[in-house]
């Protein structure tokens, strides 16, 4: 046999080898794309703080101007992808409370941000507020408002001081994760009136704060 | 070893020791060569089918002539707005050698992004899609306009022409027209106002009276403009949370030049501009593509939704004064027949709808010449209270019956519709298993399960659930789908049923999202719809065992078409209207 022929025959059988191997192991490959991180399975770690800035007010010098407080959000260590806040209220303390979200260049969670409900319940004192990144968008790290409350001084108030508190279906959540991250939300604290306030009570004094179950 | 290489080559001297026998050789070397290069060809090919079957999504950026689908049902960003949910876009890219192609667009309003699909083949680059040239439209009126965004929809733009936006102008001496021929100019111009004479130029209510016309022109005589003629109110006993109950609102308007050319109706309860009281919820319809003019006053959180039939959309409007802290809406059906065209508007009152009890309806009404009526007062009703349904406790006491509830549910997304409503006609799963839920007077629960069948004629599921043994008295009643790929919440079926009686039930529209069925929808419903929506992204096509909420990817397809998209996306948004479960 030539040795032409030989030659010829054994590049035909490596190219042969070569194709054929290629052809099945494409075959089970998926085709090349930009990669999406893939929620992990990490144990959750409760980091997310909810808190009102500022957080204490005084009301106490009429009913007729609204006080307005922001809603922040400090996620700790995680990357948030939103944020669902029941807060509760006195409606005999509290009047005209509006909430309002945050959803442009200065939200928190950016201008692509999807309110999912905004319902504030004046008879049982009760508002219900959830924003969160768009789909496709990456969740968000770091600290930043969600919200604006306003609200002011009912005439009917009579205590000397109310707070605005969190619920604890209050929940922030992660991509991929049922559980909420929330570590803890602190309370508005609102004076209504001066004149029957405890002479130790210090306006700026935080309380402490709420810790939700884990 | 060396054995070997001797008859190796002593075989092959065999075989090419002739012409013949190489040719052979060569022959069936060939035929292999073929195989893997058949297999790798036939892989491509499908790949590439398979990709133009799923259109998978992609990005669109920039603002250039383009326009969007139109879809979803919902759209804060104006028409054609369901792809490009409040202008997000859809994340991904297109593979190597693919194009990103922007969907057809029946309406305006997109701004920046805008979502399309991947295509094999050279792309037109960074330019989203060939623009078409738009038709000159003929002077006077009558020209096409299908939509346009504030940024540049090529097939619409923001028009301020008497024209409207996805619909011909009504011409005042011709029918609409649905191509853009060349329409003869108007030799006098159409009254800007209803019967009430009111001019809006730019869409604000106006003086009433007769107002001259522009440039020194005369009013057609013959031109008779829109109104609404009737409106009816009526409880609805679908719902019952505890917090509100639904009503329907119908408004019913005639135009001479044909129902189908009424693209705008309202209801408003106290309406304050006709002298009023303070306005308690006003809620408005508008025709697929005219969703634009909510774009600054829908309330906030809430979002405009499609009609279950006849098309367009319903919105509740927001705002100081618009009451929309008094009323949430719900769902709506349109229709028109000859010069008259009735809207449903399904709205739910809310716990601080309360005195005045005596309320008042109104009505207004639009027509695709720019003619409208001013609001008018078409109805008095009586409301103290947002109502709940209380079923009427009756002392019958028979033995169970053992025949059936025939059941027809509608799922939002699933059914036959306009092509704008991107309702999907053939639901992937067909046959579904629902719960239902009878809850005695005494509290005491019994469950029954059945199956519902797809009924393509209706677009609704449909079947036989039966009743349990032992039910004694009046109950109420609640269904949702049960199973794997459970996504509903409670829905009650408004009715008081009795064993003894065959009670007609009205169609059951569930409400869908609760993926982890706690019965409520929340911010945890929300994000592991997004989380499985990236995951099952068939642009961004994910390895590895899915995250936990995403093993049963049924539960976050709700138009059932095997995909999770915007469609989805948009779907679960209006959902969050009513988040509690009956």
């Amino acid at each position: 046999m030539p040795k032409k022929t030989t030659i010829l025959i054994l590049i035909l059988a490596i190219v042969t080898g070569v194709l054929v191997f290629l052809a099945v192991t494409n075959q089970g490959q998926k085709p090349a794309g930009p990669t999406v991180a893939v929620p992990t399975k990490a144990p959750v770690e409760r980091t997310a703080v909810l808190m009102f800035n500022p957080q204490n007010v005084d009301i106490s010098a009429g009913t007729t101007s609204a006080q307005s407080v922001d809603i922040m959000v400090d996620t700790g260590k995680d990357s948030i992808a939103g944020v669902q806040t029941e807060l509760q209220f006195d409606p005999k303390a509290l009047t005209n409370v509006k909430l309002s979200p945050i959803a442009d260049s200065t939200s928190f969670f950016g201008p692509t941000a999807v309110v999912l409900f905004n319902d504030v319940n004046v008879t049982t004192g009760r508002v219900s507020y959830a924003i969160a990144i768009n789909a496709g968008q990456a969740p968000v790290k770091g600290i930043g408002k969600i919200a604006t409350l306003s609200f002011q001084k009912a005439a009917t108030a009579t205590s000397s001081s109310t707070t605005i508190s969190f619920l604890e279906k209050t929940l922030v959540t992660i991509l991929g994760e049922n559980d909420s991250v929330l570590k803890s939300a602190a309370p508005l604290n609102i004076i209504l009136s001066q004149a029957t306030m405890s002479p130790a009570f210090v306006p700026v004094t935080i309380l402490p704060t709420t810790t939700l179950a884990q | 070893m060396k054995d070997f290489m001797e008859r190796l080559k002593a075989g092959f001297n065999f075989v090419f020791s002739s012409y013949k026998r190489t040719a052979a050789v060569l022959f069936f070397a060939g035929l292999v060569l073929s195989i893997p290069i058949t297999i790798s060809l036939l892989g491509q090919q499908q790949d590439i089918r398979q990709r133009a079957a799923e259109g998978a999504p992609c990005v669109i950026t920039g603002s250039g002539s383009f326009t969007d689908t139109g879809a979803g049902g919902i759209s804060t960003d104006g028409p054609g707005g369901g792809s490009t949910w409040v202008d997000s876009p859809q994340q991904g890219t297109c593979a190597a050698g693919e194009t990103c192609v922007p969907n057809a667009d029946s309406g305006g309003g997109s701004t920046g992004v805008i979502a399309g699909t991947c295509h094999a083949g050279t792309a037109p680059s960074s330019t989203p899609t060939p623009t078409p040239t738009p038709t000159t439209p003929p002077t006077g009126c009558g020209s096409i306009d299908s939509g346009g965004g504030a940024s540049g929809g090529i097939s619409g733009g923001d028009s301020t022409s008497s024209g409207i936006d996805g619909q011909p102008g009504a011409c005042p001496t011709g029918s609409p027209s649905s191509t853009p021929t060349p329409t003869p100019a108007p030799t006098c111009t159409p009254r800007p106002g209803g019967m009430d004479g009111f001019l809006s130029p730019d869409g604000t209510i106006g003086t009433p009276g007769v107002i001259a016309p522009p440039n020194g022109g005369s009013y057609c005589p013959n031109q008779a403009p829109t109104t609404s003629t009737s409106s009816n109110i009526s409880p609805v006993p679908i719902v019952t949370n505890g917090t509100a109950s639904e009503y329907k609102i119908t408004i019913t308007s005639t135009d001479p030049q044909g129902g189908n050319t009424i693209f705008r109706q309202y209801a408003s309860v106290n309406e304050p501009n006709t002298g009023g009281a303070q306005r308690r919820g006003l809620v408005g319809w508008s025709a697929v593509g005219f969703e634009k003019y909510w774009g600054s006053v829908l309330k906030a959180g809430t979002v405009a939704l499609r009609c279950i039939s006849g098309g367009g959309a319903v919105a509740i409007y927001g705002g100081a004064g618009f009451g929309s802290e008094y009323m949430s809406v719900r769902w709506c059906t349109t229709s028109s027949s000859g010069n008259t065209r009735t809207t449903e508007m399904y709205v739910s009152f809310n716990p601080n709808f309360t005195a005045p009890a005596s309320n008042t309806l109104y009505g207004f009404t639009e027509d695709a010449g720019g003619l409208y009526d001013n609001f008018k007062s078409l109805q008095t009703f009586n409301l103290a209270t947002a109502p709940t349904n209380t079923p009427t406790a009756t002392p019958i006491i028979n033995p169970a019956s053992d025949e059936g509830l025939d059941i027809a549910l509608k799922i939002t997304g699933i059914g036959e519709g306009a092509a704008a409503l991107n309702l999907n006609p053939n639901p992937l799963h067909p046959t579904r298993t629902f719960t239902m839920n009878f809850k005695s007077a005494q509290g005491q629960d019994f469950a029954s399960t059945g199956t519902l069948t797809y009924d393509a004629d209706t677009g609704q599921f449909k079947g036989t659930i039966p009743i349990p043994q032992g039910l004694v008295g009046n109950h109420t009643v609640k269904i949702r789908q049960s199973g794997n790929s459970a996504n509903m919440l409670w829905r009650n079926l408004g009715i008081a049923f009795n064993p003894s009686q065959t009670p007609e039930i009205p169609v059951v529209m569930p409400i869908l999202g609760d993926a982890d069925q706690n019965n409520t929808l929340n911010i945890n419903d929300y994000t592991a719809f997004i989380t499985c929506k990236n995951h099952y992204d068939p642009s961004n096509p994910q390895s590895g065992t899915p995250p936990t909420q995403c093993v049963e990817k049924e539960k976050y397809d709700f138009n059932d078409d095997g995909k999770i998209d915007e469609l989805d996306l948009n779907l679960l948004l209006s959902a969050f209207r009513s988040r509690d479960g009956d």
